[in-house]
């Protein structure tokens, strides 16, 4: 058993880890693999293979699943790509796992922290990525927001590779608008939100990013002063198994350890207790052992792996943006709230799991 | 020693052999034509001498006041006292008369330098000024602000040629000025080459027109397959029927 | 943009349109600096530059480096221990600074990179210069990492101006545009006005016609060389504070730029400037009204441009100012 951990927290441009597990014996040669791409991997038009964060389109999610599926891999993830609601709703598949929340939790943690910043009956534009993960989450803050009393004024698709956004940004009628809602992730994020409060649109409206991570908080820099929006798990987590992690980690590696550090290492540690328990690597009998499995998360509290859809049902941190002279290495938010389970997500019947068939298990 | 020398000059375009053996010698102060039929070796003769690549001169020695000049850059060729007004003329149709001519003086420099350091003590101006490029051809300096590319072709040669001898030029290479011009323009042009004759300039000519290059020259090159066939005064070749009947079909 | 014959109507959409046509000249101004280098090394030394997205890449990180001082995060630099880096003397000083670093780096580029290939077909020329710039990027990849840094805007120039009708519109924008139209009204004197200008208009019709003239044309080609990359330096310099800095944004400059070649025309500054203009107007006036096709709608502008004029609008084939 050989085990990589390949974590560059400090940029996580391409945060993964990597677990492979060789059984001579066994006909099925096993392997795990853990992708973490918090910061997405995208091929560039020279075929390179460039890390960045920028989202990756939805093609490269369902490959993924493909992937997932015929080689016998399970998959447990992810941030960023797959945040989308489809990941573990339409186009769910019974060998992968998401500890991550999705854009129907995002919302449903924002909205009341957010109605109860900025006040009752209020409108929204929104601008969202032109691609699964933007589309799902625009729809997501729509059905909730307009829930919790607010209204859609207009919610306008970027198309993707904009990288200038100034146009769209001119657009929001700033008088009519009392919110917007930057559905951007990653780089396109740093871009449009910097953007954003370059043209001043933050002196008349409030400026909200549904899902934040680490290198586009570090790319906006001052820009995300004071904006709300839902992490992975942070750092600034003050809780006992939180702070022994933090503190594990900078011992090991002299920094602090990012989301998807946490991501990397408490899914790993998962599959190796279900590998356990189950008492071998035959990814059905693996997969059986994590499905409806309650466990606590790394300094997120208690969690459970739904059998039903494969969705982690779990605790979302809203995060607020620090002050550029506030910001440090690793510390960019300040957390709002951890929205604990029991407020948010939806039963087996509903929402994205209605849609959900996992599939055979061989 | 000529002014200009080419010795056993072999060159080719690529794997073919146009040029074979050519020898041949450019007196300081004379008209001499080199003529030939289309495809016989004559503009190969041109390029060659100038520097201008292809063709590529595998054999043979060029030699220019003295100075082996056969592996030589095109523009270290010209700053030594050579200028070729070349076929087609190929002014430049993007930029204005004044333009053309302007740009002749922008090599100047080097040309004087390089050109007067060898062996001559003194280091003048000897090419036109514009002033005097416009009163010898009046018709330019009325059209100095116009696009050269507007110009008759008659103009256009006349151009060609008015730029050359802005350049600090010994000899003048005229590859085929007669090309295309009507009958009375071909008059004026000839008109222009004996004044520059007069003037002390070096003229190789390179001419299909066999009659009309006769009329200016004193001596004559045929060429034929990328050999020399006849070498003689222009007397000489008006008298030789069997040589002009045989190769320059006149 | 609602020509109803409404007094009030009418006031309304004009505000719109001058927003619009604004937006238009910001989003083409930077493509406009990369296009005019890309047009006159294409259009007077025949050589197909896929690496000068690399040079506005320089550009850009240069000027970071100049203006300000980050901490690189990833990267071997990092590793190294340089917890700090960058001169810090503010963006004035990166604006002349950088354009003269990526001057010489132009001139390195035509002398090593360029000049074995001018003979070469125009796929080779290609295949080098895109491992060129894939090279340079992997570099500053390896370098200061594959995240994105934050350019800030000069403080003189950050934040919303509010301007007349307009409203509140990005300052720095506007210096943008207005560092644009100086810069191309000096390469228009440059080309237009000097010797070295009469020289590559007439080389780049009839190059060997001008060595025939005595004039050496290796000096004028690196000097063009030179000069393309300086715009692009420009460009990333002025253009790095508008998006997030990372290894990629030459790349992605690239493309847009030789569009606007393309509408423009090539070796015509004239060309590139209307075809940035072109560019940058119909990406935002799609946007305004048609969002989703924005994108599509910049290479569909190029497709009709080439059907009905396949050497550009302003193409020729010399270089014209």
């Amino acid at each position: 058993m050989r085990e990589t951990v390949d974590d560059d927290t400090e940029s996580f441009t391409d945060a993964r880890a990597e677990l492979q597990i060789h059984r001579n014996s066994d006909p099925v040669n096993l392997r795990l693999r853990l992708r973490y791409d918090y910061a997405g991997t995208r091929q560039t038009d020279s075929g390179a293979d460039t890390s960045d964060f920028d989202p990756a389109d939805r093609t490269t999610v369902s490959t993924e699943a493909d992937f997932v599926v015929n080689d016998r891999v399970v998959f447990i993830g992810g941030i960023g790509l797959t945040h989308a609601d489809d990941t573990n709703g339409s186009d769910c598949v019974r060998y992968s796992f998401r500890e991550v929340f999705n854009t129907t939790m995002s919302a449903q943690a924002l909205a009341p922290v957010v109605t109860d910043e900025y006040g009752d009956d209020l409108s929204f534009y929104q601008l969202y990525a032109d691609y699964n993960w933007g589309q799902s989450q625009q729809e997501s803050m729509n059905t909730y927001f307009t829930e919790a009393g607010w209204s859609q004024i207009d919610s306008v698709a970027t198309p993707l590779g904009t990288s200038d956004f100034s146009s769209f940004l001119s657009q929001v009628p700033r008088d009519e608008a009392d919110v917007l809602f930057l559905n951007h992730y990653g780089l396109d994020g740093a871009n449009s939100l910097s953007q954003a409060i370059d043209r001043g649109l933050n002196e008349d409206v409030e400026i909200v990013m549904p899902l934040y991570n680490r290198p586009m908080a570090q790319a906006a820099s001052g820009a995300i002063d004071g904006v709300f929006g839902t992490a992975a798990w942070d750092s600034q987590i003050d809780n006992e198994p939180s702070n022994q992690f933090t503190q594990a980690f900078q011992d090991e590696y002299d920094r602090i350890p990012s989301g998807v550090a946490q991501l990397a290492y408490a899914q790993t540690l998962q599959y190796a207790a279900a590998v356990e328990r189950a008492g071998t690597f035959y990814p059905p009998e693996v997969i059986r052992q994590l499905e409806d499995y309650e466990y606590d998360n790394i300094g997120m509290g208690p969690e459970t792996m739904r059998a039903c859809d494969h969705q982690a049902h779990r605790a979302v941190p809203v995060v607020r943006g620090l002050p550029e002279d506030e910001q440090e290495q690793g510390q960019f938010f300040e957390i709002v709230e951890l929205t604990p389970r029991d407020e948010i997500g939806y039963g087996c019947d509903e929402g994205p799991a209605a849609e959900c068939d996992l599939g055979p298990y061989e | 020693m000529s002014l200009l020398e080419l010795t056993d000059v072999d060159a080719f375009y690529g794997e073919s052999h146009i040029l074979r053996d050519v020898t041949m010698g450019v007196e300081e102060g004379e008209v001499c034509a080199l003529l030939g039929r289309n495809g016989a070796g004559k503009t190969t003769t041109l390029r060659s001498i100038s520097g201008t690549r292809p063709p590529e001169v595998r054999a043979g020695r060029i030699s220019f006041k003295g100075e082996d000049v056969t592996a030589m850059a095109p523009e270290d060729i010209s700053a030594r006292g050579i200028s070729l007004v070349p076929e087609e003329r190929r002014i430049f149709p993007n930029l204005t008369v004044a333009e053309n001519l302007h740009i002749a003086e922008v090599s100047e420099n080097r040309s004087n330098t390089v050109g007067r350091s060898l062996g001559q003590v003194q280091v003048e101006h000897v090419g036109m000024t514009t002033e005097q490029v416009y009163e010898e051809f009046p018709r330019l300096g009325e059209r100095k602000t116009q696009k050269a590319g507007t110009l008759s072709g008659g103009e256009q040669q006349m151009l060609a040629i008015a730029r050359a001898l802005k350049q600090n030029t010994d000899l003048l290479l005229l590859d085929e000025p007669y090309e295309g011009l009507a009958p009375q323009i071909i008059a004026d042009v000839e008109d222009a080459i004996r004044r520059i004759s007069e003037s002390g300039t070096t003229i190789l000519l390179v001419e299909q027109n066999a009659i009309a290059a006769m009329d200016i020259s004193e001596r004559c090159y045929v060429i034929d397959q990328g050999s020399i066939v006849f070498e003689g005064t222009a007397d000489e070749l008006r008298d030789d029927d069997d040589t002009r009947d045989r190769y320059l079909g006149v | 943009m609602f020509l109803v014959a409404d007094g009030v109507v009418l006031v309304v959409a004009l505000d719109r349109v001058i927003t619009i046509l604004l937006n238009g000249l910001q989003q083409g101004a930077i493509y406009v600096l990369v296009a005019i280098g890309l047009s006159i090394i294409l259009g007077t030394l025949k050589f197909v530059n896929f690496a000068h997205g690399a040079l506005y890449l320089i550009g850009t990180y240069a000027g970071l480096l100049v203006t300000l001082q980050i901490q690189p995060t990833g990267g071997r630099l990092a590793d190294w221990g340089y917890a700090t880096l960058g001169l810090g003397w503010g963006f004035l000083a990166a604006l002349v600074i950088v354009p003269v670093v990526v001057f010489v780096v132009g001139l390195l580029m035509e002398r090593f990179v360029a000049r074995p290939f001018y003979d070469r077909p125009d796929t080779d020329q290609i295949l080098l210069t895109f491992g060129l710039a894939i090279v340079v990027q992997e570099v500053f990849k390896i370098l200061f990492g594959g995240q994105s840094y934050n350019f800030a805007r000069p403080a003189w120039a950050s934040g919303p101006v509010h301007l007349p009708v307009v409203g509140a519109f990005p300052e720095w924008r506007l210096y943008v545009i207005g560092i644009t139209a100086v810069v191309v009204v000096l390469v228009y004197a440059l080309i237009e006005y000097t010797d070295f200008g009469l020289v590559v208009r007439a080389g780049t019709r009839d190059a060997e016609m001008v060595q025939l003239l005595g004039i050496k044309l290796s000096r004028p080609y690196l000097m063009v060389f030179g000069v393309g990359a300086a715009l692009a330096g420009v460009a990333g310099v002025v253009g790095g504070p508008l998006y997030a800095v990372n290894p990629n944004i030459g790349t992605e400059v690239l493309v847009p730029s030789f569009l606007v070649v393309v509408i423009g025309g090539v070796g015509s500054i004239t060309g590139a400037v209307l075809g940035g203009i072109l560019i940058g107007e119909t990406l935002a006036i799609l946007v305004a009204v048609a969002p989703q096709w924005s994108q599509v709608g910049i290479y569909l502008l190029a497709a009709i441009v080439l059907l009905a004029r396949p050497q550009g609008l302003l193409g020729t084939e010399e270089v014209a100012p």
